[in-house]
């Protein structure tokens, strides 16, 4: 069974999502800041006339900057809760390759990553899309709401 | 442009990008701060920039026996926009913002609108010391 992974980069780091969740991948979004939001959820965009909250993969994956800059491709993801715009830097060709190549990642040195690809000595963390969305529900206390 | 009965009209405090907006029919009335004595939740920490010229204000609003004060600074204007550009923010945004809407002409995030709902009951609930808290928590 293979695997369906989006190469994403953030800042100069490239990571792999799986692809399910992804809707569509989009250039610069507009988006508004929320005043005092909440660093890894900062604004909001606009996507086929709703309200969509914009997170900031990059500062929970600790690799962001003190504030959220403009990047390049905006990823809007769906998952239980709703859809989310996660704002990326670049994002690359789907890989597909068998689940097998995918191996655990010994313990969780990048967050929310428990997996990863290596190819020829280059390894990739693979983003628990899933877990990181649902837990920013939870800390939101809205993980039993059915509608984002 | 002429209103009509689907536009939706809207008290907006300050500038774009970090103005606030206020349901217009929620508006009693519009008070210089210095003439107010009551008990007003301060929203001059969410709006950025100075009072300015445009001074400071306590915009009294409600709807029946519900009456809340907020103070406020900065440009007061009108906006009427369709109402397919009052876009409800999902819960995610709602609980994190305590604000209620995006208003988003042509699809663009322009401002977001109080969430008045909340900060009623963060009124009836706490006291209204700690209002500001419904707003500004993060």
């Amino acid at each position: 069974m293979a695997a369906h992974l989006l190469p994403i980069l953030l800042e100069s780091s490239w990571y792999l999502i799986e692809t399910g969740p992804v809707r569509e991948v989009l250039g610069a979004e507009p988006w508004l800041p929320i005043p005092r939001a909440r660093a890894e959820l900062p604004g909001v965009v606009v996507w086929r006339g709703r309200a969509v909250p914009l997170i900031d993969v990059a500062h929970v994956l600790g690799v962001a900057g003190t504030s959220t800059p403009q990047r390049a491709r905006t990823l809007i993801v769906s998952h239980d809760q709703g859809i989310a715009a996660l704002p990326v830097d670049a994002a690359r060709e789907v890989k597909s390759v068998p689940e097998a190549r995918l191996v655990a990642t010994p313990g969780e040195l990048v967050p929310y990553a428990t997996r990863e690809l290596d190819e020829e000595g280059a390894v990739t963390p693979v983003i628990d899309l899933t877990r990181l969305l649902n837990d920013l529900h939870r800390v939101a206390g809205t993980d039993t709401d059915g509608e984002n | 442009m002429a209103k009509t009965d689907g536009d939706l009209t809207f008290l907006v405090v300050g500038e774009p990008p970090m103005a606030l907006a206020v349901a217009a029919t929620r508006v009693r009335s519009i008070l210089p701060a210095a003439s107010f004595s009551g008990d007003a939740l301060d929203l001059m920490p969410v709006l950025a920039g100075d009072a300015g010229e445009d001074g400071t204000h306590v915009l009294m609003l409600g709807q029946g026996a519900d009456e809340l004060a907020l103070s406020v600074k900065g440009h007061l204007s009108l906006l009427t926009l369709e109402a397919s550009a009052v876009l409800p923010l999902p819960p995610l945004l709602e609980q994190s913002s305590g604000m209620s809407h995006l208003l988003a002409p042509r699809g663009v995030p322009l401002m977001f609108v109080l969430d008045l709902a909340r900060l009623a009951r963060a009124k009836t609930s706490r006291g209204s010391s700690e209002l500001c808290a419904a707003v500004t928590e993060t």
